[in-house]
């Protein structure tokens, strides 16, 4: 259970109705994490949505790109409500980080409820997806200059 | 000959009575060194800093000829300092993206980070992701780094 | 007909004696022991089949045995009685060795140089048994559980020995998980095999760097006779830590030790020949050789207790037990006593501090040994 007044400052959850905000605390916990902790593995399963609170994570996928996500808000593990559900990136802190994390059966069942809900909650989904395409996507380049 | 009247006839007990003396001898002059190389060097980086400390930060040109927003806040430089670990860290993190290759990959630099020893390889690596002495390549190599040594904050020279 | 009794009489079934057959026995034990239960395979699949090249029985004046002149075996062992390998080995050695643990809690070093007691008490009983002070030394560097070590050793003090002593060494650090628990067992109680450590703090690389050179010359400068032995591993040591020789320290740690290994191995082997191994100085030389490794043992362990009595933070003695340089096995041994005794218990990274200060002790024990009888 996570305090709304605590989502609500969220960037992910900007334009959210408060009443979507409180299912989401409802569902919700706090999680800590250490330096160096993996929250998650490329290609295992997704159990969790988790969005950022404090510190810096860093998403690297198996071709070797990577992106460091450090602005609070920002949502990780969007794979455990997309199709096959499971994660496309490995997640690695990179300081001791907050999360607040929702489990995915937790979630559907709001999405099942709500359909409001699941179409504001899915639309933000997909500008993360898209934000992050060119990275599990992009094909590795060809050439690699060595300086 | 045997027993202890070989022993003697040998010199055994002055040879094992030196031998554990110079074996301890060795090992301890070693910890104590080792037990103080950590304040040893903590004081030759107090004495960097305080030689530094006098010199101020640069200002380009009359600063009333800049508009505000590019015109250097003297408190934001002196937080984004690195300090003397950090510098040390950015060092060794040039030396692993040199032997690795630029554009090269997060995830294996911090693998050879770990491999070498470097403390808090993670930590390090969000700083200088920050402060722009790692950046992101672009296009197609998106995703992928290169280290800035042109950036102002580094300063190899100094560690 | 008289050739062809001849010619048999000159092959290995002419030439045959019992003796040669238990040594190729003995090879074959080492072999199976290596590849089958896994004891040690780099070192007693080579020192094995050494054995058995060592041990054909051969027509003299063909340059074919170890000790003939001109034989590809003795210009190949030469860098074994020159004591050439050895120091090559430290080379990987130091240059696969992370000293991190040692510099984040120096005192742990103190173990180490208390389990070289192994060797001198050793050395003294070796000589109350009848044995050159030589081939005392030879055998005492035993209880430093360091093969390069003792063969470095034995190669400038009892070259003779090298065979039955380098299996011994080899052996009985292979037996440290059956040697050690029960000397940890007795010279320990429940309550201090409890004791937990603090977790070391973090080193940085800067004092790794500047370790191996400080730590050379302080050493070599105190036993100078331990230069080729510890120069080598503190340089090795260097390559690794610098950054800046990684290439070098690759090729030490990997293509370097590999070989020096094989052909140390081999005629290591080769050099254990039947009327020097089937001996009683053989039988003596590894009952001295089981006693070292627990006299070591117990050194180590009653100088930890010896430090509970002065320090306000408690040491768990049985981190002493690894102060026997068989690295990182007897690490290993501690690791798994303590967690018998509480699971929750992790002594691996502490116990690796006096594992490595023991390869320091035990070189500088053997450099002192050395000056003092050549």
């Amino acid at each position: 259970m996570v305090p709304t007044a605590d989502l609500i400052s969220l960037q992910f959850l900007e334009d959210f109705q408060e009443s979507y905000l409180e299912a989401l605390a409802s569902i919700g916990a706090p999680s800590h994490w250490k330096e160096g902790e993996t929250l998650f593995h490329a290609r295992s399963p997704a159990q969790q949505l988790y969005l950022l609170k404090s510190g810096s994570v860093l998403l690297y996928f198996p071709d070797g790109r990577a992106l460091a996500v450090r602005d609070p808000g920002q949502a990780l593990g969007w794979s455990s409500l997309v199709n096959p559900f499971r994660h496309t990136a490995t997640g690695l802190c990179l300081t001791d980080v907050d999360l607040y994390q929702f489990p995915r059966e937790e979630l559907y069942r709001l999405l099942q409820m709500d359909a409001d809900f699941g179409q504001a909650l899915m639309r933000k989904i997909v500008v993360t997806m898209h934000q992050r395409r060119p990275y599990h996507r992009g094909a590795r380049p060809a050439e690699r200059e060595r300086r | 000959m045997y027993g202890l009247e070989a022993i003697e006839a040998a010199n055994g007990w002055v040879i094992a009575g030196v031998g554990i003396a110079i074996v301890y001898t060795g090992l301890v002059v070693l910890y104590a060194f080792t037990s103080n190389l950590e304040r040893i060097l903590s004081l030759l980086d107090a004495g960097s800093r305080f030689r530094s400390a006098g010199k101020s930060p640069e200002i380009p040109g009359p600063a009333e000829s800049l508009p505000p927003s590019e015109q250097p806040c003297p408190d934001e430089e002196e937080t984004l300092r690195l300090t003397p670990q950090q510098q040390e860290a950015a060092v060794y993190f040039e030396l692993i993206a040199k032997r690795l290759g630029e554009p090269f990959s997060l995830p294996l630099l911090l693998e050879q980070a770990e491999k070498r020893g470097i403390p808090h390889p993670f930590r390090h690596l969000d700083t200088f992701l920050g402060i722009g002495l790692i950046e992101e390549c672009e296009g197609q190599w998106a995703g992928f780094y290169r280290f800035r040594r042109d950036c102002p904050y580094y300063n190899p020279d100094g560690v | 007909m008289d050739l062809l009794l001849e010619f048999f009489r000159n092959t290995g079934f002419g030439l045959v004696d019992y003796r040669y057959l238990v040594m190729i026995g003995v090879g074959v034990v080492f072999i199976y022991l290596g590849v089958v239960k896994h004891y040690e395979p780099l070192l007693l699949v080579p020192i094995g089949f050494g054995v058995l090249m060592g041990n054909i029985p051969v027509f003299k004046g063909l340059s074919l045995g170890i000790y003939e002149e001109g034989s590809v075996l003795g210009y190949l062992y030469f860098g074994v009685h020159q004591g050439i390998y050895p120091p090559l080995i430290f080379l990987g050695i130091g240059a696969m060795t992370d000293f991190s643990y040692l510099l984040a809690q120096p005192r742990l070093m103190l173990l180490g140089a208390a389990a070289q007691l192994g060797i001198f008490l050793t050395f003294l009983g070796a000589l109350a048994l009848g044995f050159a002070p030589n081939e005392a030394g030879a055998i005492g560097i035993i209880g430093g559980a360091d093969g390069p070590t003792a063969i470095f050793l034995t190669a400038k003090l009892a070259p003779e020995l090298i065979g039955p002593i380098a299996i011994a060494a080899y052996s009985y650090m292979a037996l440290v998980p059956v040697i050690q628990p029960p000397v940890m067992y007795l010279l320990t109680s429940r309550e201090e095999r409890l004791i937990r450590m603090k977790d070391p703090r973090p080193v940085s690389k800067r004092e790794r760097i500047i370790f191996p050179v400080a730590g050379f010359l302080l050493c070599c400068f105190i036993a100078p006779a331990a230069l080729p032995l510890l120069g080598m591993l503190f340089f090795g040591n260097l390559l690794k830590e610098c950054m800046v020789t990684d290439r070098l320290a690759q090729t030490a740690r990997t293509a370097l030790i590999d070989i020096i290994t094989i052909l140390l191995g081999v005629t290591v082997g080769a050099s254990t020949q039947a009327d020097v191994f089937l001996t009683a100085k053989s039988v003596m030389i590894f009952f001295l050789g089981a006693v070292s490794f627990m006299v070591a043992t117990a050194g180590g362990l009653i100088f930890a207790k010896i430090m509970n009595l002065f320090c306000s933070e408690k040491i768990n003695p049985l981190l002493g037990a690894a102060g026997v340089s068989a690295v990182p096995d007897s690490a290993r041994v501690v690791q798994h006593v303590g967690n018998k005794e509480d699971p929750n218990n992790y002594l691996l990274m502490h116990a690796m501090a006096p594992n490595v200060s023991g390869v320091i002790g035990s070189a500088i024990g053997a450099g002192v040994l050395w000056s003092f009888l050549l």
